[in-house]
């Protein structure tokens, strides 16, 4: 074993325990409402600030200029953790600084919707020109799948959310995430399963992760505020988190991609 | 002696031409750091540099989809109708012919040019 590969195995160690430890600081929560309370809302902040901080580390790294699709692939995603990181702050700012629920819609909601556009923008770059890749088939199960996807969310998941919200903006927002998740979700398991197939694509596969858990956790969120379970510390929340890491191990892979193939590139120069 | 040393040097540039077509491929499609991140996994994994690719067609075709998955053939199609463009050869796809086998009919289409010159 290299020293590198050895290294990303540490890595892959540190993601692993963070993860069970946020599953073990959960179970505990359920037995403690406070701690529980405190965790929900202290957590995602922590989570999104690592994601962000390896993905502005990583686009940075990765930036040749405007022309590079590389570099505006790895801006992109860096700009959509950046304003999701902002929603998770700005949204628990409220409980945990002002003392007070959190609004909705809130200002998060403006920064948590924004970070849909540059995330898309981001997956269709990389991955529009391998389309002929997709068999028409794997194109018609995607599309059978947004489709379904859609109908339920617009079956299921609106009409209730409309009906509670009585100001324009309420209903704009409610109808915007599920809405989004539902374009954004098939897009990247789309994505996932082409890059699960080839060792250049493995930061990619990782990013691409996150963005499955944090939609799928999205829509979840949305169906147990609907069923009225949802509770501040649910389990789901862990996907959430779960998210982040993926999210931070696929930058932090990308960022020493891009260090190695600096230092390669500024050495043959 | 001299028709060889012109056949060679003429081989040298349909080879350097060859390297920039497939690095203008996976530098449009992928970008700047990838191109460099293709040649380093490409030498660490299969030990072809990157001025061995001429000569290793089948070995750079078969490496491409272990390091790019099912972006592997796309690119191997995309890279052969750059390289048609390059030589102004209209593009055919033919089934059957493999990345060598649509170089090998650039490469005779390019010397025959480069003669009749």
């Amino acid at each position: 074993m290299t020293r590198q590969e050895e290294h990303g195995s540490k890595v892959w160690y540190w993601v692993l325990a963070t993860a069970i430890l946020i599953l073990v600081l959960y179970m505990y929560g359920q037995m403690n409402t406070a701690f529980l309370y405190m965790l929900s809302n202290a957590l995602p902040p922590l989570t999104g600030l690592l994601a962000f901080s390896m993905a502005g580390l990583a686009s940075r790294r990765s930036w040749i200029g405007w022309a590079d699709v590389s570099s505006k692939v790895w801006l992109g995603y860096a700009s959509g953790m950046f304003l999701w990181f902002l929603g998770e702050t700005i949204s628990v700012a409220y409980p945990l600084l002002l003392h007070i629920p959190t609004p909705f819609p809130s200002v998060g909601d403006v920064f948590w919707l924004a970070g849909y556009i540059p995330l898309l923008s981001a997956i269709l770059l990389q991955v529009w020109p391998f389309r002929e890749a997709f068999s028409r088939g794997k194109f018609a199960a995607v599309l059978v799948f947004v489709i379904f996807l859609m109908i339920l969310v617009l079956a299921v998941l609106v009409p209730p959310s409309i009906a509670e919200e009585h100001e324009t903006a309420a209903v704009l927002v409610s109808l915007a995430y599920p809405l989004l998740d539902a374009v954004l979700l098939p897009v990247a398991i789309l994505s996932f399963v082409f890059f699960m197939k080839g060792s250049l694509w493995r930061p990619m596969l990782f990013v691409v992760a996150g963005i499955i858990l944090n939609t799928s956790a999205d829509v979840l969120y949305s169906w147990t505020v609907l069923l009225g379970i949802y509770y501040d510390g649910h389990p789901l929340e862990l996907l959430f988190h779960w998210s982040y890491l993926a999210f931070a191990l696929g930058f932090y892979l990308q960022l020493k991609q891009a260090r190695s193939m600096i230092d390669l590139r500024s050495r043959s120069a | 002696m001299a028709g060889n040393s012109l056949r060679t040097l003429e081989t040298d540039e349909f080879d350097r031409l060859l390297l920039e077509s497939i690095e203008e491929t996976v530098r449009g499609v992928l970008g700047e750091l990838p191109v460099q991140a293709l040649y380093d996994a490409l030498e660490k994994k299969d030990q072809i540099r990157r001025d061995d690719i001429p000569q290793r067609l089948e070995d750079f075709q078969n490496a491409l989809p272990r390091l790019l998955g099912a972006g592997g053939p796309v690119i191997i199609r995309m890279m052969t109708r750059n390289l048609y463009g390059r030589f102004e050869i209209p593009y055919r796809q033919e089934t059957g012919y493999d990345l060598k086998k649509h170089v090998e009919i650039c490469r005779q289409i390019y010397m025959k040019k480069k003669f009749h010159a």
